[in-house]
């Protein structure tokens, strides 16, 4: 018999196959399995061809991929701050990272550049949460995460100035990208390398998060090397917040929503919290961005718009039940 | 070979010093007891025995090695701690909870197999053989000491630290558990415990240290426990009447 949470992860990804399936169909034109299937097989330049594969594919595969990306980084930040309210965003983190990458747009860098940037801006924020949490040689989880919400702010401000210097033609796509946006996507292949890196490097590391979640003496006394350990997630999840930013602009909830929901339906266990996360986390944003693109015929909203008009709700839940 | 070793090692908690210079040496066989009243730095001595504070001067060996130059892997393969306290954020259960006992002795890329015959005849010392799929939110606190003592032993270390291994516990427990690790003593295990009952300390350890505000008094217990030394660890006049206490056997 197929354990329980096994079963949940196979659900997971059959989810995953038919979110990914509905939001290819789905959008301004209708395309239904039968007709990609011949669109697939017949000429690249037809329209339904060029729709398919030029447009939302990648578009379909940036939304998941994000939102795996925003969900691990959650789960990692929570795991290391052993605080349910830590997130990319809360902590500044995904602050930094588009400070980093609005910065870099502003000074007309290539979309080369643009990871590096965001991930030089995200370390950077960690850095400093770490360092301005630090009170008498010991930094606790409530302080990282006041330090975080005051820098989350002064980098917001850091971006409304880079907003008012930027000339109008800049302007628009840079709040669209700040309230998080898929429509400029590409066929996300490195980002999918640093997902997959990202997962097999933290499942590696599941048993030691498990341990960790028990207290930093706990997880000393049993063999955890804690002082590593807290490094690795630190560069880890600073490295997935900026790969998501870069991705998808500035998504919130995702990072704080998904691994709650996980715990909450299946377990805390991180050998099964990782890949589910991951996989919530991409069905989810997947989702939210067809939605996002269907709701209002002829217009698109921004995905990070609709994740926080979900996720406030869904979190405000889970407040109530005591479950955070 | 002297299992641990502390040579002049400073003990501090946060801005406090407890004791600038701590000396000890635990042989195999031995039961140090620790005494002080609350708030002493009892858990802070064993935090810093146990390697967990950045040790500024002074030195600590265990099992011939410098702590300094070992990994935490490697020192929880030869020490175990018993916490105080646990702090239950994963809820995992108890079969999961004894399986990361073994943590130190797996290599990274091998999970912690859950090897129930592995883990029962521990079980069934500490009677919680037929809870093995039970969550550990749903133990009593008796029953959850008894599990971090069980999964103590599972990790089955030489040099034990235990703080307050006997909160929790009824007076059953208490004796049977601390006649374990007699036993495991007379098998070369050693070790360190932070303790209030006086009673227990009589019996059950060959030495004790003694932690008074700038002072620490150690020896064999029979020598440091005596009515003046308690009077001043304590602040109030006490008198040692000795007479034979019972307790059941295992």
């Amino acid at each position: 018999m197929i354990p329980i949470r096994n079963l949940f992860l196979i659900v997971l990804c059959i989810l995953a196959l038919i979110s990914l399936g509905l939001s290819l169909s789905l959008g301004s034109v209708f395309i239904s399995p039968s007709d990609s299937f011949m669109a697939l097989h017949g000429q690249k330049e037809s329209a339904l061809y060029q729709i398919l594969l030029e447009i939302r594919l990648p578009r379909v595969l940036c939304a998941f991929i994000t939102g795996g990306l925003l969900a691990l980084a959650g789960v990692l930040m929570q795991a290391l701050l052993k605080n349910p309210l830590a997130d990319p965003s809360i902590l500044g983190v995904s602050g930094g990272a588009g400070f980093g990458a609005l910065l870099w747009m502003f000074i007309g860098g290539s979309m080369l550049g643009l990871t590096t940037a965001a991930s030089i801006g995200s370390l950077l924020a960690f850095s400093l949460v770490i360092i301005f949490s630090r009170v008498r040689g010991s930094t606790s989880s409530h302080s990282m995460l006041l330090a975080g919400v005051a820098l989350s702010s002064f980098f917001a401000a850091l971006m409304s100035l880079i907003l008012i210097l930027s000339p109008d033609m800049q302007l628009k796509s840079m709040l669209f990208w700040l309230m998080g946006d898929l429509s400029s996507a590409h066929m996300p292949i490195f980002e999918s390398l640093i997902l997959l890196i990202g997962i097999a490097y933290s499942f590696v590391f599941a048993e030691h998060l498990n341990i960790f979640a028990s207290g930093e003496e706990y997880a000393l006394g049993l063999g955890v090397n804690t002082k590593r350990l807290r490094l690795q997630i630190y560069i880890l999840s600073s490295l997935l917040t900026a790969t998501a930013v870069t991705l998808g602009g500035c998504i919130g909830f995702i990072g704080l929503i998904i691994p709650h929901l996980f715990r909450f339906v299946c377990t805390y266990d991180h050998r099964y919290l990782i890949p589910g996360s991951v996989l919530l986390g991409g069905i989810v944003l997947t989702i939210a961005d067809t939605v996002a693109r269907c709701i209002i015929p002829s217009q698109e909203l921004p995905v990070g718009m609709l994740t926080a008009l979900i996720g406030i709700p869904v979190f405000i839940f889970f407040l109530r039940k005591q479950t955070l | 070979m002297t299992l641990l070793i502390a040579d002049k090692l400073p003990v501090i908690t946060g801005d406090k010093l407890i004791c600038d210079s701590l000396s000890l040496e635990l042989e195999p066989g031995d039961r140090i007891g620790i005494i002080g009243p609350n708030g002493c730095g009892k858990t802070s001595v064993l935090h810093t025995l146990a390697g967990f504070r950045k040790i500024s001067s002074g030195t600590l060996t265990i099992l011939g090695s410098n702590i300094s130059k070992l990994s935490r892997k490697v020192i929880a393969t030869k020490l175990g701690i018993l916490q105080q306290n646990l702090n239950i954020n994963f809820n995992p259960t108890v079969l999961e909870f004894c399986a990361q006992g073994r943590f130190a002795h797996q290599s990274n890329f091998k999970f912690a197999a859950t090897a129930i015959q592995e883990f029962l005849p521990v079980l069934e010392l500490v009677e919680l053989d037929n809870h093995i799929q039970q969550k550990l939110m749903s133990l009593s606190g008796g029953e959850l000491k008894r599990l971090q003592i069980a999964q103590l032993l599972i990790q089955n270390p030489s040099i034990y630290l235990l703080d307050e291994p006997t909160n929790h516990l009824d007076l059953r427990w208490q004796s049977k558990l601390l006649n374990y690790f007699l036993e495991l003593s007379l098998y070369g295990a050693g070790f360190i415990i932070a303790i209030h009952d006086l009673n227990l300390l009589m019996r059950y350890c060959n030495k004790t240290v003694m932690l008074l505000p700038n002072e620490v008094i150690q020896g064999n217990t029979t020598e440091v426990l005596t009515s003046e030394n308690l009077s001043r660890l304590y602040g109030h006049r006490l008198s040692l009447k000795l007479q034979p206490i019972w307790y059941p056997e295992i």
